[in-house]
């Protein structure tokens, strides 16, 4: 009897233990499912989020609602680079030119996140001083392409032979889970501004 | 210990679920990116091969529907006018994060002529207007992604 019970605990013990691992378990995966998945989407909220911006600027380079106001076209890209282009355009539709500004600042000068890629990203508006914003951008390259499809070799000393261009973003998040970020990118935007083309 | 069992069970089947939702739509994503920049790309270019030197003013200057596609000689990237992108079509391997992770996509194009008030039938005959339907898959992605839209020709003089 006295053995039968001494087996009893002992099993039960074991049963004990082996339902602790399996909610120690649970409990682990469930907090990297959670972190995970949290800065899954907010890096591919922030791409989308981007990307829209992006788009619908670069759309409207040389564009001015008020026409008589239209930059000419090989005037329009004042100056282009690898990481950053700063273009003539009308931003708040008011019918004055406005000087837009895309550009990255270097990993290193961001410090207060733990990825060690991210980049803080800068849209300037009338050439004003403007805030980075960190959303975990670990690429941001352009391509500029001239009229017959070839592609411009950097520095681009002359930017009004640039008629369409290309653009790699890449995302991470800027926090890891177990040393790993999450990741998202967005490949090749080719974009054709509509008032570069013709000239 | 049976309950117990059954609800991790449970659990783990969610995460699985979860991860492969979030995987799916980060592929989306790209395919998307794929689906505009090819429909930017065939958006720049001349409406028609015959009018990538010179103005239309009729539809029968146009290519004919049967005829729309490449003309000889003209490989992708080098195309040189909207139409060239029916029945094209790309492979691509985009990084998903980290060199084990690239995700291969397939990019097929269609190009044909609309009526604007019936955009989603191909019309017979030339018109000033023409579709390019865009489809990207990948063996990553258990969905397909389609972007569609239409150009249309017109000239000031």
């Amino acid at each position: 009897m006295g053995n039968i019970t001494a087996l009893d605990i002992a099993t039960s013990a074991v049963l004990v233990v082996f339902l602790l691992f399996m909610v120690y378990n649970s409990d682990a995966r469930l907090n990297e499912t959670m972190v995970t998945t949290g800065n899954e989407l907010i890096v591919q909220e922030h791409l989308v989020n981007l990307v829209r911006i992006i788009e619908k600027d670069l759309r409207r380079i040389g564009y001015c609602s008020d026409q008589t106001k239209i930059p000419d076209p090989s005037q329009t890209i004042v100056s282009a680079n690898r990481n950053g282009i700063t273009f003539l355009t009308d931003v708040d539709n008011d019918g004055e030119i406005d000087t837009l500004q895309y550009s990255i600042g270097s990993p290193s000068s961001l410090s207060s996140t733990p990825n060690p890629r991210d980049m803080l990203f800068f849209r300037s508006v009338r050439g004003s001083a403007s805030q980075g914003y960190s959303i975990g951008l670990t690429k941001f390259e352009f391509k500029f392409l001239n009229s017959k499809g070839d592609s411009l070799a950097f520095p681009i000393t002359d930017p009004g032979k640039i008629v369409s261009m290309e653009l790699k973003v890449a995302l991470e998040s800027t926090h890891p889970y177990d040393e790993l970020y999450s990741y998202a990118a967005w490949r090749t935007l080719r974009l054709k501004a509509r008032n570069l083309r013709e000239r | 210990m049976g309950l117990i069992s059954l609800g991790i069970l449970s659990m783990n089947r969610g995460f699985y679920a979860n991860d492969l939702v979030m995987r799916n739509s980060k592929i989306t994503l790209m395919a998307t990116s794929l689906a505009s920049s090819k429909i930017e790309e065939a958006s720049g270019k001349a409406f028609d091969a015959r009018s990538a030197d010179s103005l239309l003013s009729s539809t029968s200057g146009l290519t004919p529907a049967a005829g729309l596609g490449t003309e000889p000689g003209e490989t992708y990237p080098n195309f040189n006018d909207f139409d060239d992108f029916n029945n094209a079509a790309m492979d691509d391997t985009i990084d998903g994060g980290g060199p084990a992770n690239r995700i291969p996509f397939r990019t097929t194009c269609r190009v044909f002529y609309v009526d604007p008030g019936t955009p989603d039938a191909a019309q017979p005959m030339p018109t000033w207007h023409k579709k390019i339907v865009v489809t990207v898959t990948s063996p990553a992605m258990s969905d397909t992604v389609t972007q569609q839209y239409i150009n249309s020709y017109f000239h000031f003089e």
